[in-house]
């Protein structure tokens, strides 16, 4: 990565001499472009709000532009991952102010969430996962649909459904499998 | 299973949030320090986003809310039932004669002898009934479908409707 700044393999991010203690800007975004939308998704998965993960985002490379000088190049990835994933716990152990404030701003203009969430996904990628999804047997189809359209639990769908509740978990376990592997080809 | 498909799992159910307390704490715990643990996290929230994504068009067959199939309800999969066809003539035949009663199958002859033709069906239906389609005396013999003559003008269907009923023993034919 020598046009973001980055040095070879074993030393230092930010490609300056061992005197300098922060990175560059130029260097940052360079990182932030490599790896900012993984750990986008990464801590929206953590968090399940996409504001909340984009806040969190923020602060994880303002962290990197502090301190990600000292981090090696190779595993600067996981030095994002695990102060990013920190960052998160710290931002949900303070639930109970940021899920009010969340509801204030919901109320007030839920578009914003949804533009998050939009904003993590193509939409050449919704129509390949529905596409995807059309190919699964139907029964893992319906599994699909009732908990991530819908939003039932696993328990719900088992009465609706009629099966014990380890065949939901099943079929939905095989869905996700396949539209993984699917999702991942390109 | 695989451990590589165990570790996708337990992201997907972590991402989805269905894992209990304990289960939380130690699969949280695994993502401060494992990146691999990480990165199956973020293939699981990229599915599940994309999911998410996809509600409003994606068509999903509705097994829930779809007919429940009943083995041998269907008509493919009933047995030929065994009827009198002649039953289902006479049923017809009775069904068309309520209809003419009703004013419910109306006589094309336009749109302003609507009233004059449900009245001159049942008439119709009167007269084949007691067996008297010659007298023509209750008819109105101006209309268009009456013969010229004067004799009520049976139409078709009936005549063909009589025609069998007369080969099933029907009592009420009389002609």
């Amino acid at each position: 990565m020598s046009e973001g700044g980055g040095p070879a393999t074993g030393q230092p991010v930010g490609g300056q001499s061992a005197g300098d203690e922060r990175l560059t800007s130029e260097c940052v975004r360079a990182l932030y472009e490599v790896h900012g939308h993984a750990l986008l998704v990464f801590l929206t998965g953590v968090l399940r709000d996409a504001e909340l993960a984009q806040d969190v985002c923020q602060m994880t490379f303002q962290r990197l532009l502090e301190v990600g000088h000292g981090a090696r190049l190779e595993s600067i990835r996981g030095w994002l991952f695990k102060v990013g994933f920190h960052e998160a716990l710290a931002c949900r152990r303070k639930a109970a102010r940021f899920e009010k404030v969340k509801r204030q701003v919901a109320g007030a203009d839920e578009a914003g969430l949804e533009t998050g969430l939009v904003e993590l996904v193509r939409a050449e990628d919704v129509t390949r996962i529905r596409e995807l999804v059309t190919r699964l047997p139907p029964e893992q189809q319906a599994v699909v649909r009732m908990r991530m359209h819908e939003g039932k639990t696993f328990a719900t769908i088992a009465d609706e459904q009629g099966v014990p509740i380890g065949t939901v978990l099943t079929r939905m376990r095989l869905a996700l499998e396949k539209l993984q592997k699917w999702y991942g080809r390109d | 299973m695989s451990s590589y498909d165990d570790l996708n799992w337990q992201a997907q159910q972590y991402v989805l949030g269905e894992m209990s307390a304990e289960e939380l704490a130690a699969f949280e715990s695994r993502l401060a320090d494992d990146e691999a643990a990480c990165e199956a996290v973020v293939a699981a929230s990229a599915l599940v986003l994309a999911l998410q994504a996809a509600v409003p068009d994606t068509s999903v067959p509705r097994l829930v809310e779809s007919e429940p199939v009943c083995l041998g309800s269907a008509p493919s999969e009933r047995p030929p039932e065994r009827r009198n066809p002649w039953m289902s003539v006479a049923a017809l035949t009775m069904s068309l004669a309520a209809l003419l009663c009703l004013g419910l199958v109306q006589v094309p002859t336009g749109p302003s002898m609507a009233s004059r033709d449900t009245v001159d069906a049942a008439a119709l239906v009167s007269l084949w009934h007691t067996g008297m389609v010659d007298d023509a005396e209750d008819v109105d013999d101006s209309e268009d479908a009456l013969d010229p003559a004067g004799s009520v003008a049976v139409p078709g269907w009936m005549l063909a409707a009589v025609s069998i009923e007369a080969g099933a023993n029907d009592p009420v034919q009389e002609n």
